[in-house]
């Protein structure tokens, strides 16, 4: 097993050292050691969540000290959800959530900032992220392909993804405008292009740079950053949403009852403000 | 029998609904925190579900008529990794007590069905639990 970047170095130097009576059987694996010591693609995999504070439930924003640079639209829409604050609590947030009021993913980048852990997985040419919430599975592709021309728009959106030294890089775009960027709320277009900078800054801890460019909904571009915490022992659960009105409604249907229930919550009255196109750049 | 299950229904329906949505991620717009109350009764259902586990609890009044109250908890993977709890926590018919934060005075009940946020609950084998596990 792996640690990090100097893990396998570190597991080769053992082997070595062991190597007297044990060499015969342990060769395949101090070959492997030493290839991938070679090559020295940084080992990011494991469990990750970004940690909790001692009053839980953060980081919810990613920008939580000041907004950012909203257009006119967005930063209406912000103070109809309260993403300003940073800790919520405010009745509208919930009743304007697409994950609470319509089952939605999270979708990327929320799931980036979201307590739910996620997964890393490496392969010859993807990184792949699983993140408990949803059970989503995000691909990013290693191989040196670009962005589709013709991409459809997805939760997750496309990735790509390259090494700079010990620091993954990973460029995404192609996210459906449903979504919202972050649990504080705060707004995203289709236009969105997320650029993250990921690296093991110690064998416990991965830091996330990322930087936000959606002239639909941002007058500029702007960054965050995010710390993630390893969890050696844990594996992912399976986590479905919404299972709650699952349940219910499979009781519905095995009662024989099947009434029509329109949805119990009352929604602000304020339309919810769209990107404004003709501002777009 | 159908319309008990069918109003039974309709409570549970808007139980999850509203106070999911409620307790979920925010919290504190719905619930007391300054004010404490707590409830003893006996178990009628817990569905060990996401996003929130449900635990229906039938308490006597104090004019002696029951009423189903409605609890809910951390996201079941929460629940598990922080206390083991699993969807056998709670059993129909376990007599349990609930200690925490009542809804607050102008928030409407949701099909008659009160609801608490827990701090504190003690088990049916008489184990007190606070059910914020470490860390949150």
């Amino acid at each position: 097993m792996h640690k990090y970047v100097s893990g396998p170095i570190v597991a080769a130097a053992g082997l070595l050292t062991l190597s007297f009576g044990l060499l015969p059987r342990l060769a395949p694996d101090l070959g492997a050691a030493r290839a991938q010591a070679a090559s020295s693609t940084p080992d990011l995999t494991g469990v990750w969540s970004p940690p909790r504070t001692a009053k839980g439930f953060l980081p919810y924003s990613f920008s939580p000290e000041a907004p950012p640079p909203m257009q006119p639209w967005a930063a209406k829409r912000c103070e109809l959800v309260g993403c300003g604050t940073g800790t919520l609590g405010r009745a509208n947030d919930d009743l304007m959530d697409p994950y609470i009021t319509s089952c939605a993913p999270f979708g990327i980048p929320r799931m980036m900032n979201h307590v739910s852990p996620f997964e890393i997985l490496q392969t010859k040419n993807r990184v792949i992220m699983l993140f408990e919430s949803g059970n989503s599975i995000r691909q990013i592709w290693m191989d040196g392909r670009g962005h589709p021309a013709d991409w459809d728009p997805t939760w997750l959106g496309h990735s790509i993804g390259r090494w700079e030294g010990e620091t993954l890089v990973v460029d995404t775009v192609g996210m459906n405008d449903k979504t919202w960027l972050d649990t504080a709320g705060h707004p995203h277009s289709d236009a969105l292009h997320i650029v993250e900078r990921i690296r093991r800054v110690d064998h416990e801890t991965l830091e996330n740079n990322l930087t936000f460019e959606d002239p639909k909904t941002y007058t500029k571009p702007w960054s965050s950053k995010i710390i993630y915490k390893l969890h050696p022992d844990w594996a992912l659960h399976e986590d479905v949403i919404c299972e709650d009105r699952i349940l219910m409604d499979l009781k519905a249907k095995k009662d024989k009852v099947y009434p029509y229930q329109p949805y119990p919550m009352t929604f602000p009255v304020e339309a919810i403000p769209l990107p404004d196109v003709a501002n777009a750049k | 029998m159908q319309a008990k299950s069918l109003a039974l229904l309709l409570m549970l329906m808007g139980g999850c609904f509203i106070s999911a949505a409620a307790f979920a991620h925010h919290g504190a717009a719905r619930w007391d925190t300054d004010a404490w109350g707590t409830i003893s009764g006996t178990v009628r259902e817990f569905d060990w579900q996401n996003p929130h586990p449900l635990l229906l609890v039938d308490v006597k009044n104090d004019k002696g008529v029951v009423e189903t109250w409605a609890v809910e908890f951390h996201p079941p993977n929460v629940m598990n990794r922080g206390l083991g709890w699993t969807h056998n926590t709670f059993k129909p018919g376990d007599q349990v007590t609930i200690y925490g934060h009542p809804e607050k005075k102008s928030v409407p009940l949701v099909n008659g069905m009160k609801s608490l946020r827990p701090v504190k609950v003690t088990m049916a084998s008489g184990q007190e639990v606070t059910v914020d596990p470490p860390g949150y």
